[in-house]
């Protein structure tokens, strides 16, 4: 299945991309994509690590089972204010 | 009421937004761009945000802060882009029949705002600029769990 991926701020960076598609095994957890990312994108493992995951703009725990078509966005430690 | 902007934050519309006179206390919290961070010097910050979900989170926060106090109007404006020292980055004003409530209602949604809205700022410094790091997913869960007991 295909899940979008976005990323912000120092992942955005490090990445070198604001968004990304991935082809990815059905119903595979957020923490699994995740390790997908990190393989993909060299040098995002460590911050991937400490970063929260959203999936379709809502904060999710990583264990969550994805579906095809969503938008997860890994956030890098908040810090607005 | 919240709001994100690329414009400097009128403090003036924000009053406006909570003039009610049912309220005997307002509440104004202002974070500033300040000159230095972990002893380092630093010229200006830079703000992104993942603005959709920033938007939301926003106005989730709202939600609860109305759920726990008795709250008759609530604004939070935050800038993004970049800023100068002294700049304000961000706004937040509670208006209550009475001042307890206001400071508490406000507390709580610059508290939540720190660990739950997806807004990143980058310290632009004399050496170079640098990502602030901000609150760890734990400490999201954290507050989460604090938020919980509270209710």
């Amino acid at each position: 299945m295909k899940v979008r991926v976005r990323f912000f701020a120092q992942l955005r960076e490090m990445s070198g991309t604001e968004r990304a598609e991935m082809e990815v095994p059905d119903g595979i957890s957020a923490r699994h994509l995740a390790h997908l990312v990190a393989e993909k994108f060299f040098g995002l493992g460590p911050l991937l690590a400490r970063a929260g995951i959203a999936v379709n703009g809502e904060w999710t725990d990583e264990e969550i089972q994805l579906v095809a078509g969503d938008e997860v966005s890994f956030l890098p430690p908040v810090s607005g204010g | 009421m919240v709001q994100l902007t690329r414009h400097p934050i009128d403090l003036n519309v924000l009053l406006a937004e909570v003039q009610d006179d049912g309220s005997g206390g307002v509440v104004l919290f202002l974070g500033r761009v300040r000159n230095h961070s972990n002893g380092q010097r630093v010229t200006g910050l830079s703000y992104e945000a993942f603005e959709e979900m920033a938007e939301a989170q926003l106005r989730k926060i709202e939600t609860q802060a109305r759920e726990r106090w008795p709250v008759r109007a609530l604004s939070i404006h935050h800038r993004l882009g970049e800023m100068r020292i002294g700049d304000i980055s961000v706004a937040v004003a509670v208006a209550c029949a009475h001042r307890s409530e206001a400071f508490a209602a406000c507390k709580f949604a610059i508290d939540r705002l720190k660990v739950k809205v997806p807004i990143w700022k980058k310290e632009i410094r004399e050496d170079g600029s640098f990502w602030f790091e901000g609150a760890l997913p734990d400490a999201k869960n954290q507050a989460d769990k604090n938020l919980e007991s509270a209710s």
